[in-house]
């Protein structure tokens, strides 16, 4: 377990203490979703911030109050972070109404993350879904820094109509790249779309994709829904349960075990994920998700 | 832990000593204190107590040191290591682009000051329970991340705990591996007994900081080899709730376990009147009249909240309350004991079941639940009729 960075203040560490950060840059996913780049503005000097690919954050804007997301971006590109949020509620709507330039406090990071040196020197498929995309993109661009040490790559990218597709310039990267198979679905599709993409649910089209389990790694996004049905169809193609990974959330408050909101029978997500294998996920208690 | 040495005190000594303690004025005092809400306590004598700091002389005068052994608190004293409403830090948005932070005073009791210093505090009359239960609080509150809001304070108390002669009417310390006079926690346990010509105490020296408060206001008592009284077996025959916490795994989703929990209001008492319930909410509270200058604050939350585990995109994975009941019974009785390899999270001191409106309580849920000769196991939590409230 590594503990994350926390705030001296007073000579009295406050795990409650976050970062002050600003945005540096601002991206519309969809009418909803929004991505902040953000730079730390009070590091002491020397210090850098550090991560690992699937690890999560606490992001504020004082006077409202914290919410969770993952880290979207490379643990690689170490001068910002990426988040990728959903306006559903008080925090989220207020981070909404800043720009460029404003402040966001961010403690973290926080959880476990990818194996990432397990998956070296495998074939990798990302199954994203959805926002869930956020999580993986962290790993994506990691192991593309690092391409190299991979072999095959492949990305299942789906959502429920085009214009909720997030990260659509890396989309339209990924699939100019020689080294990364992309493929893309929609649930559904207007008459008159263009669409170049595959229309069908993401087990549905992995299933037609039938990507061969030999030394592979298959790594999973999404709402719960579509986790469940890609790695009942994941395992009938026979990739191992414990080479199926995935990444959960849950409501969370402090997010280093203490709150008492994030667990699923005994297991906090906040702890002991938000990365989980499958051959864990089946110990957890279904009634309890 | 071994105990260390055993002194003899008489009661009218014991009340002299506080009084010096208190003139001292190093450490401050912290006692059931009577009458905190003003309420009449449901004509329970015990709800009128509360853990609150003692001020004056004529409170000392006034303790009930005879009855320490038998009233309980109607909250536990997590509440001086773990305020109900605390803050964490201070902010200040002077503009959207500059926001100052600064840190407060690790407690809400002024147990610690701003610069981090502790103040000695002596919490006095909590019954074995209780100190069981902040031990337990401390591995939630050390795992992995120091939480120092609630360390600092607990480092600089001393817990002063008195046996319990009398078994409450809710009590079942001793069905979740618990007796009426366990050392666990406290520094010193006092048990009643006659000592020269009147009532006393006969007390157990347990820790370095239970010495330090004797070397400090008890040299002139000498040691004696003189074993506490045996505490009289509880009054009321207790089922060992450790021996059926297989049973009620096998009953995770059993419709027993829902059928039990369908009284459940949902209102969280049990949560703030429990020694270990630790659940918490972080919000942002702004000052009155300002907008994005005020406190970050920690404050008490309960699992048995329908919002509680809500996810912002609408999805509750703990949709019913008997999910919420199920959560409570099995945080308590399996997954920290099974996380932290402990025997149970909850100590028995039988509050929730005093407090609680309906007449709900782990205990006998638990016991009626585990009792059952045929386990109808069925998905019935999903079929219960209890309502997503």
């Amino acid at each position: 377990m590594e503990i994350a960075n926390v705030a001296q203040v007073a000579n009295v560490p406050n795990i409650y203490y976050p970062y002050l950060t600003r945005i540096v840059d601002i991206v519309d996913e969809t009418d909803d979703i929004r991505t902040f780049r953000l730079q730390f503005s009070n590091l002491p000097s020397g210090e850098k911030f550090k991560f690992r690919a699937g690890q999560f954050g606490l992001y504020s804007v004082f006077g409202y109050g914290e919410a969770v997301f993952c880290i979207a971006s490379s643990p690689t590109r170490e001068q910002y972070i990426e988040c990728s949020f959903k306006k559903v509620g008080k925090v989220t709507s207020a981070l909404r109404r800043l720009e460029v330039g404003d402040v966001v406090g961010f403690r973290g990071p926080y959880g476990n993350y990818f194996p990432l040196e397990d998956m070296v020197g495998s074939n990798l498929i990302f199954i994203g879904g959805g926002i869930g995309l956020a999580p993986l993109r962290s790993l994506i661009d990691n192991v593309l820094d690092l391409r190299s040490q991979f072999r095959d790559i492949s990305i299942l990218y789906g959502a429920r109509s085009i214009k909720d597709l997030i990260y659509q310039e890396q989309l339209c990267e990924w699939s100019q790249r020689g080294d990364i198979d992309l493929v893309q679905t929609v649930d559904s599709l207007p008459a008159t779309s263009t669409w170049k993409g595959k229309v069908g649910l993401i087990p549905q089209v992995l299933t037609t994709m039938n990507p061969s389990p030999e030394n592979s790694w298959a790594i999973v996004c999404g709402p719960p829904i579509m986790i469940k049905y890609s790695i009942e169809v994941l395992r009938k193609l026979h990739f191992p349960a414990n080479r199926i990974v995935t990444t959960l959330e849950n409501r969370m408050k402090c997010g280093f075990g203490k709150c008492g909101r994030c667990n699923i029978g005994k297991t906090y997500v906040c702890k002991e994920g938000p990365v989980f294998r499958a051959d864990e996920l089946q110990n957890l208690p279904e009634s309890d998700f | 832990m071994s105990q260390k040495t055993s002194l003899l005190i008489e009661e009218k000594d014991l009340r002299i000593l506080l009084m010096n303690i208190l003139q001292k004025g190093k450490q401050r005092i912290v006692a059931p204190l009577r009458g905190y809400d003003g309420g009449d306590g449901g004509g329970d004598d015990n709800l009128k107590y509360f853990f609150r700091e003692v001020h004056s002389q004529e409170e000392i005068a006034q303790l009930p040191l005879a009855q320490f052994d038998k009233l309980q608190t109607h909250i536990s004293p997590k509440e001086f290591f773990f305020p109900r409403y605390a803050p964490v830090l201070k902010y200040q948005t002077i503009s959207s682009t500059e926001v100052k932070l600064s840190d407060v005073s690790a407690d809400a009791f002024g147990n610690v000051d701003n610069a981090g210093n502790a103040k000695e505090t002596i919490i006095l009359g909590l019954h074995p329970c209780d100190a069981v239960g902040l031990s337990l609080l401390d591995r939630v509150f050390t795992w992995d991340y120091d939480d120092n809001f609630y360390l600092k304070p607990r480092e600089s108390t001393t817990l002063l705990t008195f046996a319990c002669s009398k078994i409450g009417a809710h009590c079942f310390c001793t069905g979740v591996g618990g007796a009426p006079d366990e050392q666990r926690g406290s520094d010193l346990l006092f048990s009643r007994m006659h000592v020269g010509s009147g009532d006393g105490f006969h007390i157990s020296v347990l820790t370095p900081k239970g010495e330090r408060l004797v070397a400090e206001h008890l040299s002139h008592l000498s040691s004696v080899a003189v074993a506490p009284p045996t505490i009289a077996p509880a009054e009321r025959s207790v089922i060992d709730l450790l021996d059926r916490k297989e049973s009620l795994k096998s009953m995770f989703d059993s419709s027993l376990l829902v059928q039990q929990t369908y009284s459940c209001l949902g209102c969280g008492v049990c949560a703030m009147v429990c020694p270990t319930c630790h659940c918490f909410d972080i919000i942002d509270e702004d000052h009155p009249g300002s907008i994005g200058v005020g406190e970050r604050m920690k404050i008490w939350d309960a699992c048995s909240f329908a919002l509680f585990s809500k996810h912002g995109g609408g999805h509750n994975p703990r949709d019913l309350q008997c999910k919420r009941c199920r959560q409570r019974y099995f945080h308590k009785l399996v997954y920290y004991p099974e996380k932290f390899s402990e025997r149970s999270l909850c100590v028995g001191c039988g509050r929730c079941a005093r407090a609680c409106p309906v007449g709900l309580d782990i205990y006998s849920a638990v016991t009626s639940v585990t009792s059952a000769t045929s386990a109808v196991s069925a998905a019935a939590i999903e079929g219960g009729t209890n309502g997503n409230r």
